[in-house]
Formats: structure tokens, C-alpha cells, sequence
């Protein structure tokens, strides 16, 4: 018990540290928002690679990433060296991925002169895999390091805090830029072309987005004790299907996927039912804003609440006040002046739920790689966090896929890469009002039943913590005097 | 992290990554690691002290400022 107080009341990583853990996340979402953004516009439009080649490279890339995430992983929990098992690629990954970056973005300037289709394919499918290559080497023993950083939950929670709350402002500045950039190329206020926007763009993300990246190499340190043994490829394995903890958060973000299919119809919702699309940007405002703050919540809900009850609470709380906006708007979800308020009140609720759900999943995952230390004891940081770098890709794809299947569904059809109305007898409106309102957040509530079976609650992660601070500090002491040191 | 073995002091390379002293086979990441620990702890202490007394500063002053206002509309 004791050990457990003064475990509970050490801080290990300082302001500055937790600050620039979060600067360099800021970074790398600089590069990662280019690409998540502007992907298909760049290769279609800007590279004048056709649309058929480059959803082919998706898809296969998507599957790739199935095998080379945990694959990384793998690579990650064998590697010992003096820096950690982490710091090594975040100290080096920076340097390549920023070549990659301005590589990927700069072939449409450097392949200028060239005609054939088949050339521009090639450089892309090459600059594509290897960006993402080196992206997954760089984000999985960044995750990992939030659990490895310090022994304190506190303290991992701060830093997980800090990097969603500052990759979201940098990404928002950067999400921002980009359209200008854009915008001012196309009316000719700039003398760029697209392609040297697009250039100056992987540019800025590969030169300074990486400095900032590499801060989290540079400025943090592993404090987890680990075994000075290299696992084996199929114990790395063996580990994740022994974590019972951890398979149930893969499954709850797979059946939660459903949320996401939401964002797609915001833009046919404003264009076709209220008529202007401008308005999500006025609607947006106190969701932004409430982004933000909420951050600042999260440790006044760990205070009271466990990981798990914070999701199934707030999961709850999103179906409700959705349900509650939808049944406010059905016979007025035509009209912007009740729409509007009431989707900024919306907003308001919903992004900073998001915020929250930004944190405590990432942390759960790390309670997850502590319960296996406990367990078996060896923590598995790369393998489990390669998890979460493939459900999020996972669950991006499999939202556009869902909601790309709802389109014909409500009565939406595509022409000349325009969506408009069909005449199917279908009230379209009236689905497009539920879907950006309580539909993904009602069917989200699916992805609480398999937390019902998870049961690393504070009492249990208590005498986790407890248990494997022993254990380190035994760890530790052998080390030590296996080379004659003091005791 | 320094660049020499924190048991014989043996001076180490940057691009040395290897996990154990190439002079005395000590482990560099662990050796010592609850000393280290309590070193940072120690540091980490001090700059979250400075934090917590400036969110404390701000809490007084909005506690006051929320009671002059209570005050005010009592006063009325």
C-alpha cells in the first residue's frame, strides 16, 4: 500500500518535457494532415494521376498497412538499445520522413516536363509507400512512448493530453493554410502553380514540421524499466492475444466505426438542405472553440472516474444530446436560422466529447500494456500501439466505405463530381438531418458492449501498478548489481 | 542521456546504441535507473510546483472576482 502512495504521488516528467512531447506531435500531423487532406486532390487534379490508379494505390496500401503495423511493432518491442526501444527511430525517423514528404509532394513540380501517365504512377506508388513506411516506424514508438515516458498514469496522461491538444491546433492552422494556399494559386494573386504550392507545402512539412517532430526523440526519455532480453517475433504476437483488455478496445473502435460516416454528409447537408455550405464554418465556431477547452477537463473527470466510465459516459451523453437536437430540428431541418444554433449547440457538446476521446483511449491502450507487464511480464508498447495507428486508418476507411454504400441509399447520386437530389420518394432531407445529427452517435452506442467485459478499473490498475513497480524496482536492482553497482 | 557509462565512466559515441557499457558490459539504460528516477522525479517537482502556484494564483483571484460580483448584486 505504501508503495502504491508514493507511486501515486511522484511526477516523473516535468512542464517542458509534456509541453514539447506535444509540440512534436504537432509536427507530424503537419505532414500527416497534407496527406489526409489533400491526397486526392494533389494526385488527381495537381499530378494529373487518374483517379483510378490512385483509389487502386489506397487500397492496396490499406491492406499493406494491415500486415505492416503490427509487423512495426514487432520491430519496435524487439529493439534494445542505450537511448530505450522508442527514442531510437523518433531521434532518427525525422530525416527520411521529411525527404519522403517533400519527395511525395514535389513530384508533381519535378515530373513537369514528363507526359507519360505511367512514369507520374510510379513515382507516386514509390514516394507513397515509402512515406508511409517511415510514418508508421515514427508514430507507432511515438504512441508507445506515452505509456513508456514515466510509470505515473498521471504523468502519461498529461503528455497524451498535451499532444492531441497542441497537433490539434497546429493541424488546425495547417488544415487552414493549405485551401488559402490553394485559393490564392487558382486566382493567379500568387505566382505559384499548384504544383510549386504543393512543393512549398511538403517543404514546410518535411523541413520544420520534422524539426518539431524530432523535439520528441530529443527532449524525452524512457522511464518503464523493460526486460534487457529481445523477445521473440511470435511472443510479440503470442503477447497481444493473451491481452484480453486490449482486444476488447480493438473491437469497441471497430464497431464504433459508425461514428465517423457523420462528417461525410455535413457538406450535403449544408449544400442541399440549407443551401449554403459557408454555414458550417458559423456553426462551427463554439465546437472549435469547446475543442479546446476541453482538454483542460480531462483530468477532472479522471479525478472521479475511471477510463471507462468517462467513454460509456460520454459515448451516452453524445446519443443523448444528438437525440435530443434531432428531435428539435425534425420539422424545421430546412431552415438555417433554427438549424444553424442548434448544430453550433451540437458542436459545442459533440467536439468536446471528441477532445476527450482523443485522450483516454490512447491511455487506456498504455493501461493495457501495463496489465500485460503484470501479466507475463514484458511490456509490448510496439506491438499493442501499432493497434491504434491501424484502427485509425481502419476505421477512416471503413466509415467513407459505409457512408459511401448510405449515398444511393437516402436518394443522393453523384453527377459531374456533383452530389444532388434524386427523385426516389425517399425523404433525403429528412435523412441527411439524422445523419449529422443523432444517427452515428445512436449506432455508436454499440461499441459499448464490449467494454461491459473490460474490467482494468482504478481499484484493479492500482494493484497493477503497485505489482510492477516491484517487480521494475527488482528489474532495476538486478541490473544494477549484475555489474557490481551500488545497491 | 550522457555520452559515458554512468558506472566506469567510459566515454561513449552518439551513434553507440548498444544497450551495455563496451567497457565494463554494465547496462546503460537500467543501471541505476531508481537513482535516475528520483532525479527526475525531483526536477520534474520543481517545474510543476512553479505551474501549480500560478493555477493557484489564478484560481484565488477568480474566486474573488466571482465573489465581489456575488457581493455586488447582494449589496443591490
Amino acid at each position: 500500500m505504501e508503495n502504491t502512495q508514493a507511486f501515486k504521488e511522484k511526477r516523473y516528467v516535468g512542464v517542458k518535457e509534456t509541453l514539447l512531447y506535444g509540440v512534436a506531435n504537432g509536427g507530424q500531423v503537419i505532414g500527416y494532415n497534407l496527406i489526409r487532406m489533400q491526397l486526392t486532390f494533389f494526385l488527381v487534379t495537381v499530378f494529373g494521376i487518374p483517379a483510378q490508379a490512385v483509389t487502386l494505390m489506397v487500397l492496396v496500401l490499406g491492406f499493406w498497412d494491415a500486415f505492416n503495423d503490427p509487423l512495426m511493432g514487432t520491430v519496435v518491442d524487439k529493439t534494445r538499445t542505450r537511448y530505450g526501444k522508442l527514442r531510437p527511430y523518433l531521434l532518427f525517423v525525422p530525416i527520411p520522413l521529411g525527404i519522403a514528404t517533400v519527395l511525395f509532394f514535389g513530384g508533381a513540380q519535378f515530373l513537369s516536363g514528363v507526359e507519360s501517365t505511367t512514369v507520374k504512377i510510379i513515382y507516386m506508388c514509390i514516394t507513397y509507400f515509402v512515406w508511409e513506411f517511415f510514418y508508421t516506424i515514427g508514430d507507432i514508438p511515438f504512441w508507445a512512448m506515452s505509456a513508456a515516458i514515466s510509470p505515473s498514469p498521471k504523468d502519461r496522461s498529461r503528455c497524451i493530453t498535451s499532444a492531441r491538444f497542441i497537433s490539434s491546433v497546429i493541424g488546425g492552422i495547417t488544415g487552414m493554410l493549405i485551401p488559402v494556399f490553394i485559393d490564392l494559386s487558382t486566382s493567379h494573386k500568387i505566382g505559384w502553380s499548384l504544383a510549386q504550392v504543393f512543393l512549398f507545402m511538403g517543404i514546410l512539412a518535411g523541413t520544420a514540421g520534422m524539426l518539431l517532430f524530432s523535439f520528441a526523440g530529443i527532449f524525452t526519455r524512457e522511464r518503464v524499466v523493460q526486460s534487457s532480453d529481445e523477445p521473440k517475433v511470435s511472443d510479440c504476437f503470442k503477447y497481444l492475444f493473451k491481452n484480453k483488455p486490449l482486444q476488447i478496445i480493438v473491437i469497441a473502435s471497430i464497431l464504433g466505426t459508425v461514428e465517423g460516416i457523420g462528417d461525410m454528409f455535413t457538406q450535403y447537408f449544408y449544400k442541399l438542405s440549407l443551401g449554403l455550405a459557408s454555414l458550417t464554418i458559423v456553426a462551427g465556431i463554439p465546437g472549435t472553440i469547446m475543442g479546446f477547452f476541453s482538454y483542460m477537463l480531462i483530468p477532472f473527470f479522471e479525478k472521479r472516474w475511471s477510463s471507462k466510465q468517462i467513454i460509456v459516459r460520454v459515448t451516452i451523453l453524445k446519443a443523448v444530446i444528438t437525440a435530443l437536437i434531432f428531435l428539435c430540428g425534425i420539422k424545421y431541418y430546412t431552415n438555417p436560422k433554427v438549424i444553424v444554433p442548434l448544430l453550433a449547440i451540437q458542436g459545442f457538446f459533440t467536439s468536446a466529447i471528441s477532445s476527450i476521446k482523443m485522450v483516454i483511449p490512447t491511455k487506456m491502450i498504455g493501461d493495457t500494456v501495463d496489465y500485460m507487464e503484470w501479466k507475463t511480464g514484458e511490456r509490448n508498447e510496439g506491438m499493442s500501439f501499432s493497434l491504434l495507428t491501424f484502427i485509425s486508418k481502419l476505421t477512416g476507411s471503413l466509415s467513407t466505405a459505409i457512408a459511401t454504400a448510405v449515398i444511393p441509399l437516402i436518394g443522393l447520386e453523384s453527377v459531374n463530381n456533383e452530389m444532388v437530389l434524386m427523385d426516389t420518394g425517399v425523404n433525403t432531407k429528412l435523412w441527411l438531418w439524422g445523419l449529422v445529427t443523432m444517427i452515428p452517435a445512436v449506432l455508436n452506442l454499440v461499441s459499448l458492449i464490449p467494454y461491459y467485459f473490460y474490467d482494468l478499473d482504478n481499484k484493479k490498475l492500482e494493484k497493477i501498478h503497485a505489482g510492477i513497480k516491484l517487480h521494475r524496482e527488482k528489474l532495476s536492482k538486478e541490473m544494477t548489481l549484475k555489474h557490481g553497482g551500488e545497491e | 542521456m550522457d555520452n559515458k557509462c554512468p558506472k566506469c565512466g567510459e566515454k561513449l559515441s552518439v551513434f553507440y546504441i548498444k544497450q551495455n557499457c563496451p567497457n565494463c558490459g554494465c547496462n546503460l539504460m537500467y543501471y541505476n535507473m531508481e537513482n535516475r528516477l528520483d532525479k527526475d522525479a525531483e526536477k520534474a517537482e520543481k517545474e510543476w510546483t512553479v505551474v501549480d502556484s500560478w493555477v493557484r494564483k489564478i484560481a484565488v483571484k477568480f474566486k474573488r472576482k466571482k465573489s465581489g460580483i456575488e457581493d455586488h448584486y447582494n449589496e443591490k
